[in-house]
């Protein structure tokens, strides 16, 4: 009979330990040797992957950083905590890479996907300007340096991540005048089917195989879909109403829209500001995403930081909404989170508050603590 | 020993013995919560005893319990009101509150016995048990004798210093 925790077999203590929170499992790991090499173990990562209750953590990143203090910042919604992320590692490697000094590139954390960060290195000052992406696992510490684009001159644009956890493997999408596409199977980039002749990309997600892209201008926004198993764009799009702002996120294996507008109209004598964020459904075009829920005009302000009003971010939204794990979770540089539940249908504010003073990038990753690169 | 399952008797009912060679009678819907059952009694039918020799008549007692629990969550009763989620997660929680040892003991047992829900539900526990707490508390807690040398811990702590903020 096991009286103790010790006596447990390896297989039950991975399980066990998938039902903890990532920055607990890694503070287990100063509890013994055996724990620390099974969690060290890549069959544990695999099984966090596939673990009933995954957490969802959403990262937060300043949107352009260039030294070691620009790290990430993870918040874990349920239990409403922050913790920081060392990236040293990666700004090191970028100095090296870059020994022209400080001032001349940038990384920015454009996607996270199955606990893996998605970093761009740009270079200012060249045109046009270089890219670098690489592929970082917070956890493990670890990156990969992608390869470049042969062919490719511009700028890449609107890169996804897609990671597959059962087949440790990971895509990443960039969107542009062409389509690309790096596989980490083979570790090569493929071009894939050129993007219908449309505006630029607003925004991406992948979900089930397939890409949902917003493509448009201001006054027109198209949504179509991209399957990576044909290779093919839908033929048909779905045109979306006017609004400022778009984002899809991929919740439990569903696409979401956020989406809001800002109005500015003549209230008496004063001119004022209105505003919506409502959050769709979005179904494979031609079918128009279905309105489910509107954040409550009075929360609004909860997002916004009370010296930066609708004015000052004019055109870009000052918070980035993402998944969590059954939830859609707002986030701004306010440092207030909004979560909206999506199986209670209900808007929640998450009361802790962080300080974070630079423009944020977010996105939503379930930290994994064993997925080497 | 009896054991006081469902009083349905149009029921098949099936018999267990513990590692105590204590006997337990259940209806076959209550020994089908656990998958190990299930295939020895589609192999062997339900007129032999079921011996189950690595669970002692306590732990047996209480999967058992468990086991009956939720297979009358599964019925309908047309004069009863339905069992909620809620009542079911209430009735959970109570039944996981019991002295870490006995948690183990279950674990193994539902292991053996191949019942997945009770298997989370219990690891759910630990789990909650643990998190939040510093390794020297969870050794404490849980009789682990500390390994490490004092660089092989701070290379650790140093590592993953985010976690230990």
């Amino acid at each position: 009979m096991a009286s103790s925790a010790k006596e447990l077999p390896l297989d039950i203590l991975m399980r066990i330990f998938g039902f903890l929170p990532v920055p607990s499992v890694c503070r287990l790991r100063a509890v013994c040797k055996q724990w620390n090499a099974l969690i060290d173990s890549p069959e544990f990562g695999t099984l966090c992957a596939l673990a009933p209750r995954q957490r969802f953590y959403v990262l937060l990143t300043p949107g352009r950083c260039r030294n070691a203090d620009a790290g990430w910042c993870v918040l874990d919604v349920m239990d409403e905590r922050f913790y920081s992320l060392d990236s040293s590692y990666l700004v090191d490697h970028a100095k090296k890479a870059n020994p022209c000094g400080d001032e001349t590139y940038s990384l920015e954390t454009v996607d996270t996907a199955g606990g893996l960060f998605l970093v761009a290195y740009r270079e200012k000052h060249v045109l046009p300007r270089f890219n670098v992406l690489y592929v970082c696992h917070p956890v493990t510490k670890t990156l990969k340096r992608l390869p470049p684009i042969v062919g490719m001159a511009y700028e890449l644009t609107s890169p996804i991540l897609t990671v597959d956890y059962s087949a440790k493997t990971y895509k990443v999408i960039c969107i542009g005048e062409q389509m690309h596409m790096y596989d980490s199977q083979n570790g090569q980039w493929s071009e894939l089917a050129t993007p219908p002749d449309r505006d630029l990309a607003v925004c991406s997600a992948v979900c089930n195989n397939t890409v949902y892209t917003i493509f448009g201008k201001r006054s027109c926004h198209m949504l179509l879909t991209y399957s990576l198993i044909d290779d093919a764009w839908s033929k048909e799009g779905a045109e979306l109403p006017y609004n400022s702002f778009e984002q899809l996120v991929v919740v439990n294996g569903e696409v979401y829209l956020v989406a809001g507008s800002r109005t500015s109209c003549f209230c008496g004598q004063e001119m004022c500001l209105k505003s919506c964020i409502i959050v769709s459904k979005v179904a494979p075009p031609p079918k128009a995403p279905e309105k489910i829920a509107r954040m409550p005009e009075t929360w609004h302000t909860l997002l916004y930081p009370p010296n930066q009003d609708w004015n000052n971010c004019y055109g870009i939204p000052s918070f980035i909404a993402v998944a969590s794990e059954c939830a859609i979770v707002f986030t701004s540089t306010s440092g207030r989170c909004i979560v909206y539940d999506l199986a209670n249908r209900s808007w929640r504010s998450v009361q802790k508050r962080h300080h974070y003073n630079r423009k944020l990038a977010a996105s939503s990753t379930t930290l994994n603590p064993g997925f080497l690169l | 020993m009896h054991f006081q399952g469902s009083p349905n008797m149009a029921e098949k009912r099936v018999k267990l013995i513990s590692s105590d060679n204590d006997e337990f009678e259940v209806d076959e819907a209550v020994a089908f919560e656990s998958e190990t059952l299930r295939n020895m009694i589609q192999d062997t039918g339900t007129n032999v005893p079921i011996s189950i020799p690595n669970v002692s008549s306590d732990i047996l007692a209480k999967v058992l319990e468990y086991c009956s629990y939720h297979a009358e969550t599964m019925e309908t009763h047309d004069d009863k009101p339905p069992i909620t989620d809620a009542q079911i997660r209430e009735w959970d929680a109570d039944f996981v509150d019991v002295h870490p040892a006995t948690l183990y003991s279950l674990i193994l047992a539902a292991n053996y016995l191949n019942i997945k829900n009770l298997l989370d539900l219990i690891c759910q526990a630990v789990a909650n048990n643990i998190r939040g707490k510093t390794a020297v508390e969870i050794r404490k807690i849980l009789h682990i004798q500390d390994d490490f040398t004092y660089e092989e811990e701070m290379e650790i702590r140093r590592e993953t210093k985010w976690a230990f903020d």
